[in-house]
């Protein structure tokens, strides 16, 4: 689902950082400039006020300046504070140093010097002390800059936000998108956090949809089978509803009468096996591990054998391996799945000579990890009946399928069920061509082990492991099975 | 001579049977193929055909008959009960249907009726026309407000009877007595899905209604609502 990305996205917060950065950069760089520009101006007139001090002082001394450019000078004795002289308004007295006092309204900065001439004096020389820069009617114009700036910082951060929490914009309309009847989300790229979120969503998505097309299919499969199984109902009981008609309608003759009855019967016959296959293909679907219990092969396929002479002419023989032993499945399931093989034979193959085969594989041991692969049990089924076309082979595995060849009056479910056997006891089902030139149905079944209750070693040796019985345990979540006697 | 096609070889014994007793002279055919061999070979009277069938089933079996311009009486046989009025078969041409397992005597009666109307189904060349709706008997055409309308026989029987009788509600018992030849008890609604087949057909393109339901009665073939 995920492709490994080439540098990855930036994460929403770098982003949102960066967009902070930009925006107080800004900020920064306009108020610096502005800045600048007002200091540099008073810089100007700074210079331009000591100018005019020096201009007013040198050019005309005597003369009384005007105020607001003009230098104010006292000269005072310093022992008894009388003025001595004065140009432009006269200045309190004042100690040596500097000191800011009121003259007029006006606020002047006054440096006070003492003077060692005419017995010592005070002189006290004062310039207007307002400010370029801080001045009271400029208050308005710096909280305009401030407001401006606040403003300009807000609109850049609105502005530079945007672009920041734009993958996280674009997941919300993709995701309400999906609402309206797209199921398929696109990946959302641009920032960490949003991309993850995407996959993550993209992945429930994506799992919800696998899930309900499961159950979609479950239900689809069960729809049909239950569609599939009425028409196997029907079909039988419209013949039977057409001869009980028949017989109804019309006195027929007493030769013409047994006919129908015999056909009565036999419709009648394969409702029955069709209801008896449904059942065991519903048990088999709902088989318990607790119902697990140990078959000894050899005397099922000679019991299957028996059986089915004592029903039929067909010649039965079994050729089973000496050390076949015993398997771990459910007892009536594999004898089922035996039984319709031999049914097949006799019935749809018309086979005269039946071979039952069994015989074990040791599973192989892997070098690697020293555990073995499980032994196989294999059943085959040879005729000498009428066979079957390979193109066949796989079809007639299907419920309610039967083969081209099939004599008419089958469940169509005898294979199906065979297949469901082998399928649960690990195995499988495979058609061929017999040597005897009927049909060969080769079953497969992995043996369970043989429960031994010590060392790794010893059932090692034995050729049935623990490993396979925890591999089987773990696989279906079967039960361990139970203990069985030894064997002599 | 009567065609019983069923690939299940007991239902096509007994119902062959069962007909060949009550008086019909019987052939079958085991598959589609089969049927539409015999069939070019040999004229038959009427078909009873399974709809469910491997390779070619019954519904195409009815195309190709009709498409080949055979109007052979059919009767299809549907394994599947289905509510909705979509017989596999019927849209396609057939006449009638059975759900199996169905009563013999209700397929005799049925056949025996689809043979009788087969033999004389000419009605005055006439050109009738209700509302938007031009019905030209001569030529067994239909059109809608100009518009050719694609109609299988037995939905033209039926637009035709109910044109005849513009205007006059007629209970599906009537319908089926006059269109099928049912002039006995029967339990089908085939009257109603070829209704519906009818109805999907002329109002396409958003023409109004012109066969209306009365309620408990009928249908009534009329210009006005």
């Amino acid at each position: 689902m995920r492709f490994p990305r080439v540098g990855r996205s930036a994460s929403l917060r770098t982003r949102v950082a960066i967009a902070s950065a930009v925006a107080a950069s800004a900020v920064v760089a306009v108020f610096t400039v502005l800045t600048s520009v007002v200091l540099l101006n008073n810089d100007a007139e700074q210079l331009d006020r000591r100018l005019d001090a020096i201009v007013a002082a040198s050019v005309d001394p005597d003369q009384s300046a005007d105020p607001s450019h003009g230098v104010l000078t006292t000269g005072r004795s310093r022992s008894t504070g009388q003025v001595v002289f004065q140009r432009g308004f006269q200045l309190p007295r004042l100690e040596p140093g500097s000191a800011t006092v009121l003259v007029n309204g006006v606020e002047y900065r006054v440096r006070t010097i003492p003077m060692e001439q005419q017995g010592g004096l005070l002189i006290s020389v004062g310039i207007r002390a307002e400010g370029a820069l801080l001045n009271r009617t400029r208050i308005p114009f710096y909280t305009g800059v401030g407001v401006v700036t606040v403003l300009i910082a807000a609109g850049l951060g609105w502005t530079l936000a945007g672009p920041a929490v734009r993958p996280l914009r674009r997941l919300t309309e993709q995701t309400m998108r999906l609402g309206k009847g797209s199921s398929q989300m696109a990946a959302v790229k641009g920032a960490r956090e949003a991309e993850d979120l995407s996959d993550a969503m993209v992945g429930m998505l994506s799992r919800l949809a696998a899930a309900q097309q499961a159950t979609t299919n479950s239900l689809q499969a069960a729809q049909d089978f239950a569609a599939n199984a009425a028409h196997e109902l029907r079909t039988p009981l419209t013949a039977m509803r057409a001869d009980i008609d028949t017989l109804r309608i019309h006195d027929l003759p007493a030769e013409e009468r047994d006919e129908v009855v015999g056909d009565l019967a036999r419709a009648q016959r394969r409702v029955e096996a069709i209801i008896t296959a449904l059942g065991q293909l519903a048990s088999g679907q709902l088989a318990q591990a607790e119902d697990r219990e140990l078959i000894d092969v050899t005397d099922m396929l000679d019991r299957v054998a028996r059986e089915n002479m004592r029903v039929s002419t067909a010649d039965l023989v079994v050729e089973a391996d000496d050390d076949i032993g015993l398997i771990e499945g459910w007892p009536s399931g594999l004898r089922l799945a035996v039984d319709n093989l031999v049914r097949n034979a006799i019935t749809h193959g018309d086979a005269s000579r039946i071979v039952l085969a069994a015989h074990r594989t040791t599973g192989l041991v892997d070098p690697e990890s020293g555990s073995r692969s499980a032994d196989v049990l294999t059943i085959i089924v040879d005729d000498n009946g009428r066979g079957l076309a390979a193109n066949e082979y796989e079809v007639v595995m299907g419920r309610f399928a039967r083969g081209s060849t099939a004599v008419p009056g089958g469940s169509g479910l005898g294979l199906a069920l065979v297949a469901q056997q082998a399928e649960l006891h690990g195995g499988s089902i495979e058609l061929s061509d017999s040597p005897l030139g009927g049909l060969r149905a080769t079953l497969t079944v992995v043996s369970s082990p043989e429960p031994e209750p010590d060392s790794t070693t010893e059932s090692a040796v034995s050729g049935e492991s623990g490993l396979l019985r925890r591999r089987a345990s773990r696989v279906t979540g079967w039960r361990s099975p139970p203990k069985r006697p030894p064997r002599s | 001579m009567v065609l019983m096609v069923d690939d299940d070889p007991d239902v096509r014994t007994s119902v062959a049977r069962g007909l060949r007793h009550s008086g019909f002279d019987v052939r079958v055919a085991a598959s589609g193929k089969e049927a539409l061999r015999l069939l070019s070979n040999e004229s038959h009277d009427a078909l009873v055909l399974d709809v469910q069938m491997p390779e070619l089933d019954g519904v195409a079996v009815v195309t190709a008959l009709r498409a080949l311009g055979n109007d052979i009486p059919i009767c299809v046989l549907s394994a599947r009960d289905t509510v909705n009025d979509r017989i596999a078969g019927l849209e396609a041409g057939a006449d009638d249907y059975l759900t199996k397992p169905f009563d013999l005597g209700e397929l005799v009666a049925r056949l025996h009726a689809l043979l009788r109307r087969s033999t004389h189904a000419d009605r005055p060349s006439d050109t009738m026309t209700v509302g938007p709706l031009t019905i030209d008997t001569a030529r067994r055409l239909v059109f809608v407000a100009g518009e050719r309308a694609d109609l299988t026989k037995r939905e033209f029987d039926l637009l035709a009877v109910l044109a005849e009788n513009a205007g006059v509600v007629l209970s599906r018992q009537r319908l089926l007595e006059l269109v099928w030849g049912y002039d006995f008890d029967v339990d089908t609604n085939v009257a109603d899905v070829f209704i519906s087949y009818l109805r999907r057909k002329l109002e396409r393109d958003g023409q109004p209604r012109v066969i209306h339901t009365v309620r408990g009665i009928g249908y009534v073939l009329r210009d006005e609502p």
